[in-house]
């Protein structure tokens, strides 16, 4: 995982107010390979997606469009 | 009567089923939301798609994700009804609260509006085209306007 320096919210530099937990493509930009949601800390992402995005990717998790875990990284 | 509230209700039928028996579903769900007192808003299909994780040996599911007026006393059986059923074998409910429609219809709105720029500005041929009409252009402006003294030298 190596992530560059820590830089504003993806989230807010898009302008982006509502995390869709059905939009998976996105969402799967913030886990790792192992399936895992990447920390703010290494993404950068603000308190508040942050929250929104974690809530997102756990329900899209229960409708199989994520992984809960991964063995083999697509 | 209780207060309608606004679900997201998506849930995954078996992968095999045709446009038929999709049809039939949608039809027995919306029967069974209406006969509880509430009100199927809208149905999108989204088809077959492949799980990220096997569901009962499934490695696919059809998909459909409907939003639903109901009141909050309803809920329970639906998901009684869900669980019962031989076609369904997952699905999620979420409550969105006034401010997540709002929200949620906020950032589409604010996406729909941005694809639109780019692909008015951007997109339209290849990328050879973009980055020739709108990079160079940029850059040329600012060189030109901040260090044409240091370039002279």
């Amino acid at each position: 995982m190596a992530y560059q320096r820590k830089r504003i919210c993806r989230f807010c530099e898009a302008g982006v107010k509502y995390v869709d937990y059905r939009d998976e493509k996105r969402l799967s930009r913030f886990l790792t390979e192992r399936g895992k949601i990447i920390p703010r800390r290494v993404s950068g992402t603000c308190a508040k997606h942050q929250r929104m995005l974690s809530t997102a990717i756990k329900r899209s998790r229960i409708l199989a469009l994520l992984p809960f875990v991964s063995d083999n990284p697509a | 009567m209780s207060e309608l509230r606004s679900y997201e209700i998506t849930f995954i039928a078996e992968p095999n089923f045709d446009d038929e028996r999709v049809n039939s579903l949608v039809g027995k769900y919306s029967e069974f939301i209406e006969k509880n007192g509430g009100a199927v808003e809208k149905v999108e299909r989204m088809g077959k798609k492949r799980l990220a994780y096997a569901i009962e040996k499934r490695q696919y599911g059809y998909y459909i994700f409907t939003e639903v007026k109901l009141p909050g006393e309803a809920v329970a059986p639906l998901k009684r009804w869900f669980a019962l059923s031989e076609d369904v074998f997952r699905h999620l409910a979420v409550r969105m609260t006034d401010r997540d429609v709002r929200l949620k219809a906020l950032t589409q709105d604010h996406f729909r509006k941005e694809m639109d720029r780019r692909n008015a500005a951007t997109r339209p041929g290849a990328r050879e085209g973009v980055r020739e009409g709108g990079r160079e252009g940029g850059r040329e402006g600012h060189r030109e306007g901040g260090r044409p003294e240091r370039r002279e030298d």
